[in-house]
């Protein structure tokens, strides 16, 4: 067997070595390949579980089918792929979302079971058997917003065309400095009302508490994105007590504290004073021998 | 006032007129970019005025009318310095860092080491592999500096170069330090290095403003530390850290707000809540130094750890 040979079968042996490394790791049982979600998929289960993916799965393996994954080693799958999708199931990808294996986590303490359902929903709607038409569904909806000052509720009301809808799921917030701050979520009833309490507690952003809220359709895939912001004046009034007023011993040199700077002072007095003295002392002997 | 006619007193004056005309071309690059890219009216080259290149921000240089010509609001190194002092008003920055999600992946401190001009050996946050004892469950501990609200490192500072702002934040001034590195010896966290040598890729930060909020461009001698991304923070951006991290270690938001968001997944929640709830703790609290960072118990981890150290490994 010459070098070339060498190589060239150590080099296939790597690269076996390697797909092994990349694939056959899944060790998915057999039942569970063939396990149904509790819930036939639905519009509502691939949108839940699309907001599942995008806080629990995006980071790592990217949007699915745009192959955007990290790079991480070994690179996570692009779950929209067509390679992963042939490979699939839901069960499949229950037990993997639930299970996890090597980098990628175990969900099954953080995600609850439905969730890990509506995950794996979400992600065989990539394939063709799992798919969901979202379009035929979809409306395009109006919000608008009513605020009862006493009881600090917000109430928003969905309508197509003046007419209310029910059964549309809004979102609310209250926004914060990165990012949206989720108080509720709730169904509009056959008045095509839905409403939420704002909290007693939230801090507001002035000494009037003045509070953004925002209000969204929970589904923005169905009902398109609507997005009403509100200022309120509900929030917690807030007043902001600069440290950088006070004196403190950590502070810089302009806001030493006063016991500090007069212990200081008193201090270097002290020796100046002492220094002054025995210079006087001094001075008073020469004077005292030029007399006598 | 002071620093600034100490740096120009051991500039040579070729060297400082290179970097007055490159900032006043950034200056004006900036410009540029900003007023559309267009350079809408060309009555200047007609009348024969006269014409200065520029160089806008995707690297085109062009030539335009030195009376098109204006100043952006860029920050100079004189606001910078000013306002990296005061900080951002009615803000108190607060990070809590969710020791159960944490796997090691060390992009936090990749992606804060590439902002921050850091070599790969000087961390302003690290990734320490810990346990509580014998026979307890080691795991992984990212460490920023904790941006105390009683900071020990400020107090010891002889020349004012490292100090609290009101939002929070403890911050190092380059431009101060002489390096007498007391600083790193009153941090109980370790959180502070020491510019040994000089820093990465010298040559390339030269000529940029100094800017105390990233603490770039890095300077020999000079003592540096995690900075909570003050310059993101500032534009509304979550720390390079946290928005790195893939398994949504971090959470981080303004304490006054009472509200953290989450730098991989973005959802936001209350930060009382969140440390009440999964019994968040702060690092030697009986320092009394109060650190804005806070920690949330290893439990549930989610991937099981992996090292070839041996930490419960009985000591004699």
């Amino acid at each position: 067997m010459n070098i070339r040979h060498k190589i060239a079968i150590s080099i296939t042996a790597s690269l076996f070595f390697v797909s092994q490394l990349a694939h056959a790791q899944w060790n998915i049982p057999e039942d569970s390949k063939t396990l149904k979600a509790p819930k036939p998929v639905s519009a509502e289960s691939v949108i839940a579980g699309k907001a599942l993916y995008n806080t629990n799965c995006a980071s790592c393996h990217g949007q699915p089918g745009e192959n955007n994954a990290i790079a991480l080693s070994p690179k996570p799958t692009d779950l929209g792929s067509s390679e992963f999708q042939a490979r699939s199931t839901e069960g499949s990808v229950y037990f993997q979302v639930s299970e996890g294996m090597g980098t990628m986590p175990s969900f099954k303490t953080s995600l609850k079971d439905d969730e890990c359902w509506q995950l794996a929903q979400y992600i065989r709607s990539f394939s063709a058997e799992g798919a969901v038409d979202l379009s035929s569904q979809s409306k395009d909806l109006d919000l608008r917003l009513d605020l009862t000052s006493k009881e600090h509720k917000i109430i928003a009301v969905a309508y197509d065309k003046g007419a209310s809808v029910e059964g549309v799921k809004v979102a609310f917030f209250i926004k914060r400095y990165f990012g949206n701050l989720p108080i509720g979520v709730s169904k509009t009833n056959a008045n095509g009302f839905a409403q939420a309490q704002f909290p007693t507690d939230i801090p507001g952003a002035d000494t009037l508490g003045t509070t953004e809220v925002i209000v969204k359709f929970a589904e923005e895939d169905l009902y398109g994105k609507k997005i009403i912001t509100e200022k309120v004046a509900w929030g917690k009034p807030f007043k902001f007590i600069n440290p950088l007023d006070d004196n403190h011993l950590w502070a810089s040199r302009a806001n030493t504290p006063t016991w500090l700077l007069l212990s200081y002072l008193g201090v270097v007095g002290g020796v100046w004073l002492t220094i002054l003295w025995v210079v006087g002392q001094i001075l008073k002997i020469r004077t005292y021998g030029k007399w006598h | 006032m002071k620093d600034k006619s100490r740096n120009e007193h051991h500039d040579d004056s070729n060297k400082t007129s290179r970097r007055d005309f490159l900032k006043k071309g950034i200056l004006v690059g900036a410009g540029t970019v900003l007023a559309g890219g267009i350079v809408t009216s060309f009555d200047a080259f007609a009348q024969g005025g006269d014409t200065i290149k520029v160089m806008t921000t995707d690297g085109k240089v062009l030539k335009i009318p030195a009376s098109q010509a204006i100043e952006v609001g860029a920050r100079t190194e004189e606001t910078m310095q000013k306002e990296g002092r005061l900080g951002i008003p009615g803000r108190k920055w607060t990070m809590v860092i969710d020791l159960s999600k944490c796997q090691n992946a060390r992009m936090c401190m990749a992606a804060c080491q590439s902002a921050h001009q850091l070599k790969p050996e000087m961390h302003h946050i690290n990734v320490l592999q810990m346990d509580h004892g014998i026979g307890t469950a080691p795991y992984y501990m990212p460490k920023p500096c904790q941006h105390c609200d009683n900071p020990p490192c400020t107090k010891v500072c002889p020349v004012d170069a490292t100090f609290k702002r009101q939002d929070g934040i403890v911050l190092v001034d380059n431009e101060r330090c002489i390096g007498c590195r007391f600083c790193i010896a009153a941090c109980p966290y370790s959180a502070r290095v020491f510019n040994w040598t000089d820093p990465k890729d010298k040559e390339k930060y030269e000529e940029l403003e100094y800017n105390m909020e990233m603490n770039v461009p890095q300077k020999r001698g000079t003592v540096t530390k995690c900075v909570f991304s003050a310059d993101r923070l500032r534009e509304g951006k979550l720390p390079y850290c946290a928005s790195a991290c893939p398994n949504g270690v971090y959470w981080f938001g303004d304490m006054n707000e009472d509200a953290v968001t989450n730098g991989t997944s973005k959802e936001t929640v209350r930060f009382s809540e969140l440390v009440r709830d999964n019994a968040g703790y702060t690092l030697l609290p009986e320092l009394g130094t109060q650190p804005s960072v806070y920690y949330l118990p290893e439990k549930d981890r989610r991937v099981p750890f992996k090292t070839d150290l041996n930490l419960n490994e009985k000591h004699h």
